[in-house]
């Protein structure tokens, strides 16, 4: 079993990918992120969960440069990343996919790849000027590397189509593809499943297993539990833009905090179904 | 792999049947030895194509507006025309001399206008434009203000002067070509691709290390040195110079011809170019009113047609080829 071993491994120590220390975001008084500290080992599925509202998303914001934090630091492989632009952290090595998902709507989905590679092409303004053959061959390259990456999600029959032209499904499995070409180390996956089918859902979860066995760190928002609990081997509670706890998957459901914080004070037979899925 | 193949092939061939059409066209009027006015026309059709390229970078394949074009293109004319008249540089270096005075004009423009979008971007490229044209009129002691800028010589290259229009065609259009190409290569290059995704997502660009800032100060730039390489074509070969041929009206202009022609093609960027300039010469004695005719045209464009002629053309681009039997099923 590749995933036993994995966690085994993981209980030794693992070199530290991400920390977040005290990072706070507040939006005109309201606390979207309130001293939040929490680090991802290498190699992990750390999954975030919490109530809508909760400061998911916007703790992928700060930590991709989307938004700055009004206070505390965001550390990448020991280097302070806090206030750097969202181009500059993507060539660090962190991409992610969207909630509402961001695809670049009317370039094909192979294009769509092909843009996620951009940091991993170098051809300057003259060989593009001219179509030197340097160009063209690590031209034929991207496009190469992007076609292995389509077929591994599943993606290889639309090529050619207009991404924003793909079911819903397929432009969160797009998503992915493009976050993959970037080569990450740390993939941020905002709501990977939400609005798929079960189908998809099994599928996107056996993807994003492998992927952390290829060696990529995943961090990922979900909803579904079900989703959650099958394949983190980590798992933080953000309620309120607050940490409230973090452990394994059975520490998280068996956490009063947790159930207090999804279904209220007052117990009801919802409890049931967090306890049990 | 064998889709990837056939694709090649397939490439190859529209390769030829272009690269064939150019040349059958270009000489197309020399057969017929054309009257001095049709190639002034074809001139005035490639002085546009070049403009309307660089706008369509910015505008069709960056998605970001300016309806201050004529005055890049005004910036590479007075510039071209001064540098000939108290100089008198040769072609060679007059024309890039005026496509970089302008790009550097369009660099401040676009580092100006960086933070603006959408419609406040259309209204802050209409000041800047506004106030190139303020400058070329009240600086009169240099540009001849109103009253314009008068005698400017013709292209020469040694001792040959492009004294005609049918010796400027054998200037313009290779140049035109060039620059089409060049045009081509960027598009299809990394950058394109980011000036695209940009277009598309800037967040999502800017989450992919495409540094979206630099991008766009890039596509201000390169269109603003096309618009000045076409306004140095332009201004030697009318040899007067009006601050009227740079008004706000001809920013707009350039703007239908993306429109119409086709946003995010450079072949729309030649179509738009040629049917409005030949629009402006069939139409020639309607005056004033043509400008109705216009308006109705972009209105429909822009309500049936929002792609423009080349975008629909290429997005059926399979059907067409299916329907003229050119290709099996």
């Amino acid at each position: 079993m590749v995933g036993m071993g994995k966690k085994i491994a993981m209980s030794i120590k693992q070199p530290i990918l991400l920390e977040l220390k005290g990072l706070s975001k507040n939006f005109e008084g309201l606390k979207a992120l309130d001293k939040v500290d929490l680090t991802l080992k290498k190699g992990v599925i750390k999954a975030l969960i919490g109530p809508n509202g909760a400061g998911k998303t916007t703790l992928f914001n700060v930590v991709t440069g989307l938004i700055k934090p009004s206070a505390g630091q965001v550390i990448f492989l020991g280097m302070d990343i806090t206030g750097k632009k969202p181009f500059q952290i993507s060539k660090l090595g962190i991409a992610r996919t969207f909630q509402n998902i961001r695809l670049f709507n009317n370039l094909t989905v192979l294009e769509n790849v092909m843009i996620g590679a951009h940091n991993s092409t170098k051809a300057n303004f003259l060989a593009a000027l001219f179509r030197l053959p340097s160009l063209k061959e690590e031209e034929r390259k991207i496009k190469e590397k992007a076609c292995e990456i389509l077929d591994f999600v599943g993606l290889s029959h639309c090529l050619y189509l207009r991404a924003g032209s793909l079911p819903y499904g397929q432009q969160r499995l797009l998503e992915m593809a493009r976050a993959l070409a970037a080569k990450p180390q740390l993939l941020l996956l905002d709501e990977p499943t939400a609005g798929m089918n079960l189908t998809e859902t099994a599928e996107l979860t056996r993807i994003i297993k492998r992927v952390r066995d290829l060696g990529v760190t995943i961090f990922l928002v979900e909803h579904r539990m079900k989703v959650v609990m099958g394949i983190s081997d980590e798992v933080a509670v953000l309620d309120y833009g607050v940490k409230i706890t973090e452990g394994t998957p059975e520490e998280i459901r068996n956490d009063e905090r947790v159930i207090r914080a999804y279904l209220g004070e007052k117990r009801s037979y919802k409890e049931k179904e967090l306890a049990g899925s | 792999m064998r889709r990837e193949a056939e694709m090649e092939r397939r490439g190859l061939r529209g390769k030829l049947i272009v690269s064939a059409g150019v040349i059958v066209l270009f000489f197309l009027p020399v057969l017929f030895k054309s009257s001095d006015y049709v190639f002034h026309t074809l001139n005035m059709i490639a002085y546009y194509t070049i403009a309307v390229t660089g706008l369509n970078i910015l505008l069709g394949y960056t998605g970001q507006i300016s309806i201050g074009h004529a005055a890049l293109f005004a910036i590479g004319a007075y510039t071209s025309a001064l540098l000939a008249l108290k100089f008198g540089f040769s072609a060679f270096l007059l024309i890039p001399l005026s496509g970089l005075a302008a790009a550097v004009v369009g660099f401040f423009m676009g580092a100006a206008c960086l933070r603006l979008k959408e419609i406040y971007l259309a209204m802050g490229t209409i000041g800047l434009g506004g106030a190139v044209e303020g400058v070329i009129i009240n600086w009169d002691t240099l540009t001849g203000g109103s009253m314009g800028l008068l005698g400017i010589p013709y292209l020469r290259v040694g001792s040959f002067v492009f004294n005609t229009q049918y010796r400027q065609y054998f200037l313009v259009y290779p140049i035109m070509i060039f620059l089409l190409l060049v045009a081509r290569g960027i598009i299809s290059s990394r950058f394109g691709r980011a000036m695209m995704a940009i277009r598309e997502d800037a967040i999502a660009a800017a989450s992919y290390g495409i540094d979206t800032t630099g991008y766009k100060l890039l596509a201000f730039t390169l269109s603003a040195f096309y618009g000045g390489i076409a306004g140095s074509l332009f201004a030697h070969s009318t040899g007067i110079l009006f601050p009227d041929h740079f008004s706000m009206e001809v920013s707009i202009l350039l703007l239908m011809m993306v429109v119409i022609g086709g946003r995010g093609t450079i072949s729309g960027s030649i179509m738009g170019a040629a049917l409005m300039t030949a629009g402006f010469e069939f139409l020639r004695g309607l005056k004033e009113f043509q400008m109705v005719i216009y308006g109705i045209l972009l209105v429909f464009f822009i309500l049936f047609m929002p792609q423009g002629i080349m975008g629909s053309l290429l997005m059926r681009k399979d059907r067409i080829l299916l329907w003229l039997g050119w290709e099996r099923k």
